[in-house]
Formats: structure tokens, C-alpha cells, sequence
């Protein structure tokens, strides 16, 4: 028995020191001729059909481009991940991060403006301007828009017909989204007619259906906006939905992926997403594609607006000048309309479940019939306020009045809106400076 | 520091009944043999005595009489002039004169000028070879090698890091190298931010029930062990289960289970046709579904400890406490009780210091919500470092619950000191 | 390998110092009713421990729509091992397992041997102010990791004297997840009391002998400490084991994953739930396996000699 122990135990420090060595060994081939381009974002192996469609991509690059290799690295931007290895100076030469994050990550110096780059970019004149508008920070562009969400209402079809309703009719307004959830809701069963999550990022959809705004510039000023008469309205409209109406899913404060299980599950009757959340449900839970319809957001009062966002490239500004070049030629590459092309096909030729926010929304992609939702919704689109501090307002938003308005029967909107849009005033907006 | 009388005069050593010390030829003699001297009197010390000598009494003594490899207060002891007078007036006198000439600073205290590796000889200890330090076999060298991989390890994997938390704080941080030094602003900042007060309430509140509840059953439960006859490797690894379970997917496995429409707790409510409850949405509630959470993985591992503890008492207590007729209660709190007690002690540090860090299971349970109800410390610095990203903030953060917990840490050191003497 | 069932004369030799009741006393009836009521406490206690594991195993055998049932489905339909198949697929086991277990003999190991050495110098060396570097070791529980972490990162990659002089790059190895781990305060804090409770003489005999402190370490000193050690292992196998925000910030190359943060990666990806049960169950059966296996020699261990002396 002891022997045994010793044994194993031997085995184990071989093993370590071999793998050990191994790394060593793979360090030492390096060419000075060839520029190593470190990217991000690489399909685990858990998605084999990703991750092959990513390595035909890579070789394809390669190709073309013979002096440069691509390492990639099976890592997604996580805040906590990126800031400690752009702080040890690891961090990649390419990453995707989402649309949101880009004004932390330039004010901390992260990113490399791209603005020479994208000023001889044949595929500029393509991207949706207020997209490329999100990625801008001060007077520099920071980011090239990747991929490109909306945010859709997704229904059950089978749950509609099951409920007597016709699945190709989804609420077109606020009245009948919340009359709609009411037939669906069947709280002995276990069924829920929406699924809403207490956020900013639903919230601001409401505000502009119902006509208003979430902060406003004047004067060089930025102001918190979502305590005008719009605001107030969409919160009450959410209120009644939790408190009148009692549509929502059980456990208010849930999180969205739990949410989207529920919905995948056919526990939850409708809810809002983007439709790259999709492709995840389909393979996981092995449900008919056919079962669940997308439509646009309901109309507020107001009329039609719907936000969009999606993933950006962005350039590590602490890397060589060559290997800016190269990054910038990978973006360039990927984003061309002959790949963006050759990767609708090979989707379609694996069966792969095809989605617009696959693609960049520069390329004409995104005019096949397949994808006409996402251009009537490209009219409307909005994207998410980018002035300096909004991401600590909006933070602030999702932590208190939004789940205060879920949890007391008692809260009052207005009176709510009120008090933390002067907060956020006193507090953040007062004291960022104010770039244009 | 109980086993160091440098002051007396006479004690019972056997070292006193020794006659003259050797000369000082001899003693130089030996010095070939590399003798480890604690301390060597020095000519100051001499006088000092020669003066004391003389304020006592005594004629002049022979300054070679007494400088052999002793230390200073022993040669004090050995002197021939105060050998067999054991008159207690002298006696007094001597200490409070060496008291009185060591508050006034002219007779060096050896405990303020010594080095860390630096103890005097106990009169059991034996004479080891080499006295440099550096010498391999020295005896200081070797309890400074016995403890330097510990303290290097330390010093680069914590110490290190932790100045540079310090020196975080005070700078608006950036990560690139080119951070702003601001001075004190973020403590300031700290203490004006009402929510940094309120996260300070909910990990106090937070640690005092955990406290409340995973303190003391444990014992009861450790007791009740203890005396039951078969089952107890069975009990105890059911106990330590939870302990095994990583702290993520636990906490995932409780929110499951706290889940107010799916979970399974409100479904045996609903068996029971109570109303279901918002175990983590209540703001009433949140705090304490956490701590029920905590509690359940900590039980096990305090039980096991006590339970130890408690094998490990000597059975001739309790006899010798039935003999004197002592009934069960006397027993349990005149003898098990007080054996619990310095255990009970540190485990009660363990657990504030975890407790009142609490991160993991806030952050995965509830995220700090409903509304900063279950917002505690760990979970506000992580949302200021990587949230925000404001590393400066959140480092001075830091900081202020280090010295919490350090004013409470000591305070518990002093606290268990003087309760055991 | 008997574990729970042993025969009645191992019990008479195991049977361990008495407890609080005398002979007399257990023949009260009072007593008797408060053993009863005493065990059924335990027992009771014991369920509601285990329930929430139960319920995690019942979990990983259900399909996704039984563990969001209305009412609640407490047995799953059939116990078939799909949820297994699937962890399986999407968690490379084999390999995770062995960085796993790498990287906890390391650590236990390491931190066994330090811990011991460092208690062994505070308490029989007359270490000038023990106490007061025991509680500078102590601080390092006192700092939340997330402030430490990126001193941390830097000190990996210019291990050890820092940028510009003698430096390797330690990021994305094995070394970088085993060195911190093997500082731990709580070791030496326990090591240090247990070694209180050992009487001088042995050392004193020892030394007169002319042994050298480290002979009389390892030949006298660890051989006593066995059973303090086999509990310390098991606390420091199960913390290494479960850590995961450090390696998932200090490595890049998937194949060096640890276990518990290839489980994490489908928490983080939204596996449905029975998945990342099932997955769960295999991560944390090692750590059982360890705590069956060694629960007998610790308790027996301490029982003769006590770790709070």
C-alpha cells in the first residue's frame, strides 16, 4: 500500500515535470521574421463546429498572410481576467469586448485608437453609424464593431397555440404584451407569462418606446434624463406588469441565464434577448428551432425603439507596432465581405444553427431574407448611452430602483426616478468630465 | 517570557550551588571549544555591579572572579560574597535596586537589545557547538532556517502583494504604470460613502449570526458524539460532506434550492400549505438564507475539531470530580466547558476572519441585492475593483476592513493570553 | 476495508478515553432520555445536511424540464447517466483530473513541510516574539485575494526579484498555481498549538545527545505530528482542490485547468443545471473518496494525542 502511494506519487512529479518541460520547449521556436499575433475569443472545444470553423478561418489567414501566425487563446474578456494580465503586461493583442465596456477600458489606457486604421477601411461607410458612433470615446474611435446584436422579444409558438392565441400575431404593443402574458400565465403549473430582468439594459428600451431618454447633454453638461414624465411612465408600466398584471417569473431577481433556461424549458411564455443567445438553447436542450418565434419590441406610447449593441474588436494599445498591424489585418480579414460570406455558407453546409448577429452587420450579410427581422429592426435601433460615467449609473440602476419597484408593492416610480436621477447627478455625472 | 527570571538572585538551579565560577584564565582556555555565549558582560555591566556591591555592603570583589561563560544575572548570583546569606532584607534590596537602576535605563535590559534569534539559555538546554550566526549548527541559524521558508513564502506571496495593496490605495490606480498618487482620498472617500458604512453593518451583521449559529451547536453536537457508543465514523463523515463541496457550485446548489418559485424549500412550504417565501429576494430574509448556507458548510469541520478537543481530555478529570461527588452539570461546565475554551477561541477568530470576508456564496447567491440588502464587504470591493475597475478604492477598502479585522485579531491574542495565565 | 461496520473487539480497542457519563450516570433515566434525544439531535442534524448532496445527485440524473417542475418532482423518472455522458464530453476529466491532482500533492506537501518547520522553530527554537509574527502571519487572512491579485500576477511573470533583474515568467505553468498555495496561516496557527502540548524533554534528550535541530525534526518531531498532519492534509487538499480564481486568471492553455474550474467554465457557459450536477458529483468525488479514507486515522490520531493541547 505504501509502496503504491510512493509510486503514484512518483508518477505525478514525472508528469508535472514533463509537461513542464514541454512548455519550455514549445517557447523556445520563435522567428524573428514571423509576427505572433495573440487573439482572444477562441471556440472552447466543448463547440466542436465553432472551433472548426474558427481554424479554417485562421488558415485561411495565414495564407494570405504568411509572415504572421495567429496563437489564439480559448479566453473570453472577463473584467477581473483582462485588467490582471493587461496589468502584467500578457495581455492579447486582439480581443472582442463587449460594446459597454469600451469606455472603462480606454479611460484606463487599454486600447489603441483605431482611427487611422478605419479611416482607409473599405467597409467603414457600411457599418450602421450609430454603432460605429458607440465605439467613439472623446475624439477617438476605440473599437471595430464585430458582430451585432438586437434585442428581440422571444416567444414560445407552442405555448401561444397551446393557449388558444396565434402564434404568428406576438404583441405588437405594451397593452397587449401584458394582456398576452396574462393568458399565458399559469402559476399552478409552473408557467410564467414574461420573463423580465430588473435591468438597465430592458429598462432603456421602455424609456425610448415611451419617448424619453436616459441622459441628456446640454451645455457641455450631462444629466441623468430617466426621472422625465417617459421614464416614470415605463417604470409604472413595469410595475404593473410585477404588481397588477403578475406576469412575471417567480423569482423576480432571477438572472438571465436562468431565465433562458426557463424559457427553454417552455416555463416562461416570452421574454427579451438578443438572438445569439439561440444557438446555445438549441444545442443545449435539443429543441425544436421551429418552437420559438422572434419578433421586434413591443410599441410604447411613444412608438417603436429597440437597442442594439454587440462585440467590438479592440486593439491592445501596449503591443508593438507590427503587431497592431497584424491585429489590424486580422480585423480587416474577418470582417471582409468574402469571409463573412464563406462563414454563412460553412454554417449552413454543418448545420449550424444561423443567426444575423453572426456576422458583421458591414457586410450585405445581413440583407438575406433570413435575416429581415434584424433590417426592420436596424431602422429603429438605438444604441445604449456612451458618455463618461453612464457605466456607474447604470449600475446603480440595476442595484436599487429597478428591483425596489419588483420587491415593494408600495414603491412609487416617480418619487423613485427622482431621487436617484439627483443622486446620480450629484454623484457621477457631476464630477466626470465631459468629453464633447 | 515566564520561564526568564532575569532578576533573581537566589533560586533553587543547581547552577547556584556551583562554587566560584572558573577564573578567567581558564575560561579563556576553553574558549577554543567555540562555547555558544549568550552574553558576555560587558564592562558597563561590571561597574554596575561593582557599585551594587558596594551600595549593599559588600567590600570590593575581584572583577575576575565572575566573567566565565555565565550570564550577566547569573554572575550576579554567583558572587562569593553573597553566597549562603540568605538574609531577605539583602535580597529585597538587590532586586529593587536593579529594578529601580533598570527603569532609569543603567542596566541594560537584555529583552530590549537581544535579536529575534536570541532567547537566553534556559539551565536545562545544552550547550550547543558554534555561536557565530552564521555558523550552520549555530543555534540561531538554525531557528532562523526553520522559519525562513515559511516567512519567504509569506513575504512574496502575501506581505509583498499586501504593501502593494497599500501603496494601491493611496493612488487613483491604473494599471499601466502611470497611477496618480492622491494622498489619502480614497480612505476619505471611504468614509463618506454611506454604502461602504452599510456593507460594514451587513458583514458584521453576517459574521454575528454565522457566529450564533456555527459556534455553539457544533459543541452540543460535538458532546453528543462523543458519547454515543456506534455510528461515529459514519456522523462524521456525513458532517464533513459539505465541507468537501467546492464554494461555487454549493452556493449554486442552495440558490437552486432557495429558488422562490422552482426551489425545493418552498415546495415542502407548499406541502405544508404555508406561503412561499423569497428565501434570497426578501430583503428580510436574503442575509440569513446566506448564513444558514455558510453555517451548513462550516458545521462539520467545527464538530470534528471540538470532537477531537473533546477526546483528547483526560478521563482522570472527570473521575476525580466523581469522586468529590460532582453531579453531570457540574461536570459539563466545570470541566468540559473550560477544556473547550481555547479551542473555542481560535476557531472564533477562524470564523470572524472568513466570515466577515464572505465573497463567494454573496456573490453567487444574491449578487448583493435586493437592493444592497445582502451587500457585504467582499462583494462591494470586487464590484469597485473589477466593476468599475477603481482598484484604488476598493485597495483602501480593503485596507479598512484589514485593520477591523486586525484591531479584532489582536484583540482576541491579548484577550487569550490573559485568560490562560 | 471496513469503514463503518467494525467488528465489536476492534471497537474495544478503539473505543476511545470516556465521555462525559459515567457508569452511574448511565443508568439514570434521565440521561438515558437525553442520549436518546442527544442522538436523534445528530441524526436529524445529519440528514439535514446531507439532504442538500442528495438532492444535488437526485439532480444530476433528471432531464432539464424535471428540475423545474411545478410541483416539484422529487425522484427523477429514470436514472440514466446522460447527464454524466454529457459532463464527460464537454469537460475534458482525465487530463483536468491529473492537473488537479498535481497541483494538490504539491501544495499539501509543501505546505505540510513548511508550516511544520516554521511552527516547530516558533515553539522549541525561542523564537523572540513568536506571537508577534504568528500574527503577522495571520494578516495574510485578513486581505480579500481580489486586492492581492494583481501584485500577485506581476510577482508570477518576474519571478522572483522582480523586472529588470533575474526573472523567469511563470505565467501559465504548474508553478504558479502550487507557490501561494503553499503559504498558509491557518496550518502554522494549528501546527504551533499542537506543538505546545509536546513536552521538552524529548528535545532536550535529543540535543544532549548532540542531534542537530533538523535530525531531531524529521526523525522525532514529524513522526509525533502524523495525525495533526493527516487532518491539516485533508483541509489543504480540499481548499487547493476547490480553488479556481487564481488559475483561471494566471492561465491561458485550457489543458492546464484544474478540475473544479473546468466545472466552473459550464457554470460560467450556462450548462443547464443537471449538467453541471453531474459534473459536480465527479469533480468532488476524489475529495470523498480522501475523507473515508483517511477519516479513521485522524480521529484515532487524535484522540492519542491532541491537537489543542
Amino acid at each position: 500500500m505504501k509502496n503504491l502511494f510512493y509510486i503514484f506519487l512518483f508518477a505525478l512529479l514525472a508528469f508535472g515535470l514533463s509537461q513542464f518541460l514541454m512548455r519550455q520547449n514549445e517557447k523556445d521556436i520563435q522567428d524573428k521574421t514571423v509576427t505572433h499575433l495573440t487573439l482572444w475569443n477562441v471556440p472552447p472545444k466543448s463547440l466542436p463546429l465553432d472551433r472548426q470553423i474558427w481554424e479554417e478561418t485562421v488558415k485561411e489567414f495565414e495564407t494570405q498572410n504568411p509572415n504572421i501566425k495567429v496563437e489564439g487563446v480559448e479566453r473570453e474578456y472577463q473584467p477581473e481576467e483582462f485588467i490582471t494580465v493587461m496589468a502584467g503586461g500578457k495581455g492579447p493583442d486582439l480581443v472582442k469586448v463587449w460594446v459597454g465596456a469600451i469606455q472603462t477600458l480606454a479611460n484606463l489606457g487599454f486600447l489603441d485608437p483605431v482611427d487611422t486604421y478605419i479611416q482607409n477601411w473599405s467597409q467603414r461607410d457600411f457599418i450602421k453609424p450609430v454603432l460605429l458612433e458607440s465605439t467613439k470615446v472623446g475624439t477617438h474611435f476605440y473599437g471595430v464593431p464585430a458582430d451585432t446584436y438586437f434585442l428581440f422579444l422571444l416567444y414560445r409558438k407552442d405555448l401561444f397555440t397551446a393557449a388558444g392565441l396565434n402564434p404568428e400575431t406576438p404583441p405588437t404593443t405594451w397593452d397587449e404584451l401584458a394582456n398576452t402574458a396574462k393568458t399565458l400565465t399559469h402559476r399552478e403549473k409552473g408557467q410564467y407569462g414574461l420573463g423580465l430582468v430588473p435591468k438597465t439594459w430592458y429598462f432603456q428600451d421602455f424609456v425610448w418606446q415611451a419617448g424619453g431618454e436616459m441622459t441628456r447633454t446640454e451645455n457641455d453638461k450631462v444629466h441623468a434624463a430617466f426621472d422625465e414624465p417617459p421614464g416614470v411612465q415605463a417604470l409604472r408600466f413595469w410595475k404593473d406588469l410585477c404588481w397588477k398584471y403578475k406576469v412575471l417569473q417567480p423569482d423576480v431577481l432571477m438572472p438571465e441565464n436562468e431565465i433562458l433556461h426557463l424559457f427553454a424549458l417552455g416555463k416562461i411564455a416570452m421574454t427579451f434577448g438578443t438572438e445569439n443567445q439561440l444557438p446555445a438553447l438549441i444545442t443545449r436542450y435539443k429543441i425544436d428551432p421551429q418552437s420559438f418565434g422572434i419578433a421586434p419590441l413591443p410599441a410604447g406610447p411613444a412608438g417603436k425603439a429597440a437597442h442594439l449593441g454587440g462585440d467590438v474588436y479592440v486593439i491592445n494599445a501596449t503591443t508593438s507596432e507590427e503587431k497592431k498591424n497584424a491585429a489590424w489585418k486580422w480585423v480587416e480579414f474577418d470582417l471582409s465581405p468574402a469571409n463573412q460570406l464563406r462563414k454563412w455558407l460553412r454554417m449552413h453546409e454543418l448545420k449550424m444553427f444561423v443567426y444575423p448577429g453572426a456576422f458583421s452587420s458591414a457586410t450585405n450579410i445581413a440583407n438575406q431574407d433570413e435575416f429581415k427581422m434584424v433590417k426592420d429592426a436596424l431602422e429603429t435601433a438605438r444604441v445604449e448611452p456612451h458618455v463618461n460615467g453612464w457605466p456607474e449609473v447604470r449600475d446603480m440602476l440595476d442595484e436599487s430602483p429597478l428591483q425596489e419597484i419588483f420587491l415593494d408593492p408600495d414603491a412609487d416610480p416617480q418619487q423613485l426616478l427622482l431621487s436617484y436621477a439627483k443622486e446620480a447627478d450629484r454623484d457621477i455625472f457631476s464630477k466626470v468630465k465631459v468629453d464633447r | 517570557m515566564t520561564d526568564y527570571k532575569p532578576f533573581s538572585i537566589y533560586d533553587d538551579d543547581e547552577e547556584k550551588k556551583k562554587p566560584v565560577p572558573l577564573p578567567k584564565e581558564m575560561s579563556s582556555k576553553e574558549g577554543d571549544l567555540d562555547l555558544e555565549i549568550e552574553d558576555v558582560p560587558t564592562p558597563d555591566d561590571e561597574k554596575t555591579r561593582l557599585e551594587l556591591m558596594k551600595q549593599l555592603g559588600g567590600g570590593s570583589v575581584e572583577p575576575s572572579h565572575d566573567s566565565g561563560p555565565k550570564k550577566s544575572s547569573e554572575s550576579l548570583e554567583n558572587v562569593p560574597f553573597l553566597q549562603g546569606q540568605s538574609t531577605e532584607s539583602v535580597e529585597d534590596r538587590a532586586k529593587a535596586l536593579i529594578r529601580k537602576r533598570q527603569d532609569s535605563g543603567k542596566v541594560r535590559d537584555r529583552r530590549k537589545t537581544a535579536s529575534i534569534f536570541d532567547k537566553p539559555i534556559e539551565p536545562d538546554k545544552a550547550i550547543r557547538p558554534g555561536k557565530a550566526f552564521w555558523h550552520p549548527l549555530s543555534y540561531r541559524a538554525q531557528a532562523f532556517w526553520f522559519l525562513f521558508p515559511a516567512f519567504g513564502f509569506f513575504g512574496l506571496f502575501y506581505l509583498y502583494p499586501m504593501i502593494q495593496g497599500f501603496q494601491i490605495s493611496l493612488t487613483h490606480y491604473s494599471p499601466l504604470g502611470n497611477s496618480i498618487p492622491v494622498g489619502w482620498d480614497n480612505y476619505q472617500r471611504a468614509f463618506q460613502d454611506s454604502l461602504f458604512w452599510q456593507t460594514v453593518v451587513n458583514a458584521l451583521f453576517f459574521t454575528l449570526f454565522s457566529l450564533a449559529l456555527g459556534l455553539w451547536p457544533p459543541i452540543l453536537l460535538a458532546i453528543v458524539l462523543n458519547e454515543i457508543s456506534r455510528g461515529k465514523g459514519l456522523f462524521k463523515v456525513l458532517y464533513l460532506l459539505p465541507f468537501v463541496i467546492p464554494a461555487i457550485p454549493a452556493a449554486n446548489l442552495w440558490k437552486w434550492i432557495f429558488d422562490e418559485g422552482f426551489g425545493v424549500l418552498n415546495s415542502i412550504l407548499g406541502l405544508l400549505s404555508l406561503p412561499p417565501v423569497g428565501w434570497l429576494t426578501d430583503q428580510r430574509w436574503a442575509l440569513i438564507s446566506i448564513a444558514v448556507m455558510f453555517v451548513w458548510k462550516n458545521t462539520g469541520w467545527f464538530m470534528l475539531i471540538y470532537f477531537a478537543a473533546l477526546q483528547n481530555l483526560p478521563e482522570e478529570l472527570y473521575e476525580a470530580a466523581e469522586l468529590d461527588g460532582a453531579g453531570i452539570r457540574k461536570k459539563a461546565f466545570n470541566i468540559t466547558v473550560p477544556h473547550l475554551m481555547p479551542i473555542l477561541w481560535i476557531l472564533s477568530i477562524i470564523q470572524v476572519l472568513t466570515a466577515f470576508q464572505i465573497f463567494t456564496e454573496v456573490f453567487v447567491m444574491t449578487k448583493g441585492g435586493p437592493m444592497h440588502a445582502t451587500e457585504v464587504i467582499g462583494t462591494y470591493i470586487y464590484k469597485t475593483a473589477f466593476g468599475t475597475m477603481d482598484l484604488g478604492y476598493a485597495s483602501a477598502m480593503a485596507m479598512l476592513m484589514f485593520g477591523i479585522l486586525f484591531i479584532f485579531t489582536m484583540a482576541r491574542f491579548l484577550q487569550m493570553k490573559q485568560t490562560s495565565r | 476495508m471496513e469503514i463503518f461496520g467494525e467488528s465489536l473487539q476492534q471497537k474495544k480497542i478503539k473505543a476511545g478515553p470516556r465521555g462525559l457519563f459515567s457508569h452511574q450516570d448511565r443508568k439514570k433515566k434521565s440521561v438515558k432520555i437525553a442520549l436518546v434525544l442527544g442522538t436523534f439531535l445528530l441524526t436529524l442534524g445529519g440528514l439535514l445536511t446531507i439532504a442538500p448532496i442528495v438532492w444535488m445527485i437526485l439532480g444530476s440524473f433528471k432531464t432539464p424540464s424535471e428540475i423545474y417542475s411545478v410541483p416539484q418532482n422529487y425522484i427523477p423518472k429514470d436514472f440514466s447517466f446522460s447527464n454524466y455522458g454529457e459532463a464527460l464530453r464537454l469537460v475534458s476529466f482525465g487530463r483536468y483530473f491529473l492537473n488537479s491532482l498535481f497541483m494538490c500533492a504539491c501544495v499539501v506537501l509543501g505546505q505540510l513541510l513548511i508550516s511544520s518547520m516554521a511552527a516547530y522553530s516558533l515553539t522549541k527554537l525561542r523564537v523572540r516574539f513568536a506571537g508577534g509574527i504568528l500574527l503577522l502571519f495571520m494578516t495574510s487572512l485578513m486581505v480579500p485575494f481580489e486586492v492581492l491579485v494583481i501584485p500577485l500576477y506581476l510577482i508570477m511573470k518576474f519571478f522572483p526579484f522582480g523586472p529588470g533583474m533575474a526573472n523567469v515568467n511563470l505565467i501559465n505553468t504548474y508553478w504558479a498555481l502550487i507557490l501561494p498555495g503553499v503559504f498558509s496561516a491557518f496550518s502554522i496557527v494549528v501546527l504551533k498549538d499542537f506543538y505546545d502540548s509536546i513536552p521538552n524533554e524529548i528535545i532536550y534528550a535529543a540535543r544532549i545527545d548532540s542531534c542537530t535541530e533538523t535530525r531531531i525534526f524529521f526523525r522525532f518531531i514529524l513522526p509525533m505530528t502524523k495525525p495533526i498532519m493527516s487532518i491539516l492534509a485533508i483541509f489543504s487538499f480540499v481548499t487547493t482542490w476547490n480553488s479556481f480564481f487564481w488559475p483561471l486568471i494566471v492561465l491561458n492553455n485550457p489543458d492546464y485547468y484544474p478540475l473544479v474550474l473546468g466545472v466552473q467554465r459550464l457554470i460560467d457557459t450556462g450548462e443547464p443545471w443537471n449538467v453541471v450536477m453531474a459534473a459536480l458529483v465527479l469533480s468532488t468525488i476524489p475529495s470523498i473518496i480522501l475523507l473515508i479514507f483517511f477519516q479513521r486515522t485522524i480521529i484515532r490520531g487524535i484522540a492519542y494525542t491532541g491537537i489543542y493541547g
